[in-house]
């Protein structure tokens, strides 16, 4: 009877940490690419470069294309304000400083997540955001997790 | 936003484009339309996905508080009009197209309704240019841009953009234009660590601008610099950027005030009684004359914090020029949807008037007009602002603000005082004044 008590107690923690590991993954949300873009991993300032608009070309020398979530949606707050360390208001604010003075676009708004993977998928020059998914499913579908931002 | 229909967005553009400077006379206009003619003849439809967004400020500020001056936001508004409607010191509405017509090549188009003394359809149009972005490293871009010798110069118009109600009026208020129509050439490199940007540009622009308070002929002015040159250098890592920017303007005609003055010297028995009168009046003259503007500026933005600061330089080579330096620093803090802020601005200008007053009792009242009119060009003046800006929904921020102002003797280059009698000295004595705005600001 105490063996099952104990089998009972390990049981409950085994499963309590799963539910907290699963939680844990929903909560990082995972930049990626096109497995043909031929990288395998980016830094925080990389990523920031990239969707701050301030760099043209990963690492590697070829041309960026940066996608985002539609603007006020909760994944991109949470991306933004987990990468930054900044409040999304000091990002839009930032976005308009550049977009009125004509100096940049912020990037193209893709609001689907199936859209998403798809242009990832096809395209090299691609990098965008997501949230929870399976790393080897997304190998499955030539995409690659470069980049993980926490996003608590 | 996104819009799929070109009638509607092709016509937003090419009415300001085409008209508005003929193309005749504007080569500038000229390339950007065979420049984009290209495009079109290539099959690339002008009207499909162009990217039209906007902004807008809804304001109200205390500018009827007092009865010897008037809160102005900056030179190019009425003065009248301010005091009388104390919502359109900071309101404006702007819409902003976007195309990339192929890769490396883009179009950009920005028209800004405002209070201003010139509100032609010509005169809101703020951008209207073509760029080429040849590699990672070099751009082109001809056509009208947004002027941005200084941190905010070039986004002024957006409140969303910057913390305060308005940019710091000691600072950017005296600045007669917004922007030019030339051509800009930019060059930045740099990695994931730090980035170096430099830009030059070459042109011409034009504004009109009411200096004082009186809303006749000789009040509105119409200034215009050919040519205007600049440059500047921008370095940014992490969270700071620092600027540096150097312009010079040259002015090719008199203002309405000038010529009136020299008018009145020109009579024959005041030049044979006070031959001085129109040497003072030649000395205020601006035609071929020159204005520089050098400026340093950084923006620091640690965590939460967000510290900014400037500080300019401005020599002219003519006498009624604005003249002196300017600095600002603002300091504010996020905390969640709040950002508490505190900012101090000074203009320094303590010129005086050079000439002697005439022998001749009679010339006295005209000696007091001549000397008035440095006035005009004289902030010598500080603020103190507080404000709070609250970001209540996603792009959209309410701000409010309070500024206390201290006008040193004679400094009406900005705010305009009510006690003004054409040709007479105003005599504005060094005085506090406080002023509360609130804005509602938004992007879309």
């Amino acid at each position: 009877m105490k063996n099952i008590q104990i089998l009972s107690i390990l049981l409950f923690f085994l499963a309590s940490t799963d539910g907290w590991a699963e939680e844990t993954d929903i909560q990082m949300i995972q930049v990626i690419v096109s497995s043909q873009s031929e990288l395998t991993t980016l830094n925080r300032k990389q990523v920031m470069g990239l969707f701050l608009g301030r760099a043209r070309s990963f690492p590697n020398g070829n041309n960026a294309k940066a996608f985002d979530h539609e603007v006020g949606s909760s994944i991109r707050a949470r991306f933004f304000e987990g990468l930054t360390g900044k409040s999304i208001s000091d990002i839009d604010a930032y976005w308009a400083r550049l977009r009125y003075s004509g100096r940049a676009s912020p990037p193209k708004v893709i609001d689907n997540m199936a859209e998403i993977l798809k242009e990832v998928s096809q395209n090299q020059h691609a990098i965008a955001y997501i949230q929870g998914q399976d790393p080897a499913e997304l190998m499955l579908q030539d995409i690659v997790v470069v980049h993980t931002v926490d996003a608590n | 936003m996104n819009v799929g229909i070109l009638g509607r967005c092709f016509r937003f553009v090419s009415s300001f484009i085409v008209p508005i400077y003929g193309l005749h006379k504007q080569g500038v206009v000229l390339g950007i339309w065979l420049g984009v003619s290209q495009f079109s003849v290539a099959g690339h439809s002008l009207l499909d996905e162009w990217e039209v967004t906007g902004f807008g400020t809804l304001g109200y500020a205390e500018t009827d508080k007092y009865d010897d001056l008037v809160l102005k936001r900056n030179i190019t508004q009425r003065s009248k009009k301010i005091e009388d409607h104390g919502w359109l010191l900071d309101s404006k509405l702007g819409l902003q197209a976007r195309k990339e017509l192929n890769p490396g090549w883009d179009i950009v188009g920005q028209i800004v309704a405002q209070e201003k003394v010139n509100n032609s359809i010509e005169n809101s149009i703020e951008m209207a240019f073509l760029r080429y972005q040849s590699d990672d490293m070099w751009s082109f871009q001809l056509g009208r841009m947004v002027l941005d010798t200084f941190l905010l110069s070039d986004h002024r118009n957006v409140g969303y953009s910057y913390h305060s109600v308005r940019p710091q009026t000691e600072f950017y208020g005296w600045i007669p234009y917004s922007n030019y129509d030339g051509l800009k050439t930019i060059f930045e490199f740099g990695d994931f660590d730090s980035s170096l940007r430099f830009e030059a540009f070459v042109g011409k622009t034009k504004s009109t601008v009411n200096i004082g308070y009186l809303d006749n002929a000789t009040s509105y002015n119409y200034v215009k610099s050919s040519p205007i040159y600049g440059a500047g250098v921008t370095w940014e890592k992490d969270e700071l950027t620092l600027r540096a920017y150097l312009a010079r303007f040259r002015f090719i005609q008199n203002t309405n005030a000038i010529n009136q003055l020299q008018l009145v010297v020109s009579d024959p028995n005041i030049q044979m009684a006070w031959p001085e009168a129109r040497v003072i009046a030649d000395d205020y003259s601006i035609e071929n004359e020159f204005v520089t503007y050098s400026s340093i500026g950084f923006n620091w933005t640690p965590g939460p914090w967000h510290v900014q600061g400037e500080f300019s330089n401005v020599t002219s080579t003519f006498f009624g020029s604005y003249d002196g330096q300017r600095a600002y620093l603002q300091i504010g803090r996020r905390f969640g949807e709040f950002l508490p802020n505190i900012a101090y601005s000074y203009s320094w200008d303590e010129r005086d008037f050079p000439y002697d007053p005439p022998t001749i009792p009679v010339f006295q009242g005209l000696y007091g007009g001549l000397k008035d009119n440095l006035n005009s060009g004289t902030v010598d003046q500080s603020s103190l602002s507080l404000g709070v800006r609250w970001d209540f929904a996603s792009q959209k921020a309410l701000k409010f603000q309070c500024d206390f102002a201290t006008i040193d003797d004679n400094s009406l280059g900005i705010y305009p005082t009510q006690d003004t009698v054409e040709g007479e000295a105003r005599n504005w004595e060094k005085d506090s004044r406080s002023w509360c705005s609130t804005t509602f600001d938004w992007v879309f």
